[in-house]
């Protein structure tokens, strides 16, 4: 282990399905909500995170760690978070709501900004079959949209 | 302790998102892909809709550059384009986007700022209106003070989730006798009032 100036602490963190991983205080610190167990002199090990599952607390801690590096430059982290986000649909589903419940801002922007991207663009049909959504809209309502907005469907 | 455990939504269902995080995830499309999302389901319709989603995007989102080409002789044949930053597109805006009141007047402009459409009429009354680009319904404010023809049009939020609109430029009156210091006018729309403020007018001898 490195031995950083503030001699770093160990969190134990404890997933959904029983899975118990062993992170250093200021990484894990990047999510608000263990920042503020800690704060509170809460973060009794391990901190149960009962809605996150063990790959996917890795894959955030993997995230934090990045970011958390003093060392890492603004083009190195850019770089990084690029490769970071190539999965597939059903992890970065995971990782949104890890995001949002653990309230990482900087990691739940990225991945919002992924899943965006994959949204760019695409006819009303397809983002409807990348995400599985139901169409429960009329015929005549979905016509009176495209309608009033004719531009934006040419 | 715990973490108020939730019930474990089904591997990536994405509709089970909320419609927080759906918003957020929306928040980052382009206007164009935006406004076709509308017709994905009703939720995204609801959530693209809400006048602080339009708010949101007005404040976020790059500034489309706008131009507005119009023919002399035939009103009918005029062209409004807008450029999308983020998309990196020319979009064509059909014409009939504009109220027909000012569709077929050869004195009013079309202008685009900050997620809002602006209309100016300078034939007979100082007329001017406006509308989200995201909610085509226009508005048509009191008059302006003095009359514009493709004035420069700034937004800025007053904290109050309502915009004020700072118009610039293009004072103009019937038979083009204008007097010097009227066309440095600045004034400001308070959407509180319903009323246009004067603010101090741009510096003396800008040319305008």
């Amino acid at each position: 282990m490195s031995l950083s100036p503030s001699t770093s602490k160990m969190l134990s963190l404890k997933s959904s399905d029983g899975k118990v991983l062993e992170v250093e205080e200021h990484v894990a610190v990047l999510c608000e909500t263990i920042k503020s167990l800690v704060e509170d002199g809460c973060a009794d090990s391990p901190i149960p995170l009962a809605n996150v599952d063990g790959a996917t607390l890795g894959n955030v801690m993997e995230w934090c760690k990045k970011h958390a590096d003093q060392k890492a430059s603004a083009d190195d982290l850019e770089d990084w978070d690029a490769e970071f986000v190539e999965r597939d649909q059903g992890e970065l589903y995971h990782l949104i709501m890890a995001a949002n419940y653990l309230n990482i801002k900087g990691l739940l922007d990225l991945i919002c900004q992924k899943v965006a991207d994959m949204i760019k663009g695409k006819h009303p049909e397809k983002i409807r079959e990348i995400f599985n959504i139901e169409n429960d809209f009329t015929p005549e309502q979905q016509e009176q949209i495209r309608k009033d907005n004719s531009w934006a469907f040419e | 302790m715990d973490l108020q455990p939730q019930s474990q939504p089904k591997p990536s269902d994405w509709t089970s998102l909320g419609s927080d995080l759906t918003e957020l995830i929306l928040s980052h499309l382009p206007i164009r892909t935006l406004v076709r999302a509308t017709t994905v389901c009703k939720l995204w319709h609801s959530i693209i809709s809400t006048p602080y989603f339009t708010a949101r995007i007005s404040t976020t989102k790059r500034p489309w550059f706008f131009l507005y080409g119009q023919n002399n002789v035939f009103p009918k044949n005029n062209q409004a384009f807008a450029f999308d930053p983020e998309s990196n597109e020319w979009i064509r805006l059909p014409t009939s986007l504009f109220p027909s009141p000012y569709q077929d007047d050869e004195c009013s402009s079309f202008i685009g700022s900050a997620g809002f459409f602006f209309a100016t009429s300078s034939s007979t009354a100082a007329k001017f209106s406006y509308a989200p680009i995201l909610k085509r319904s226009w508005r048509e404010t009191s008059p302006l003070r003095f009359s514009r023809f493709n004035p420069l049009v700034g937004v800025f939020n007053d904290g109050s989730g309502l915009s004020r609109f700072i118009v610039v430029g293009g004072v103009r009156f019937i038979g083009g006798l204008v007097d010097i210091e009227d066309r440095l006018a600045v004034e400001i729309y308070n959407p509180h009032f319903d009323n246009w403020e004067l603010c101090p007018p741009l510096p003396a001898g800008f040319p305008v």
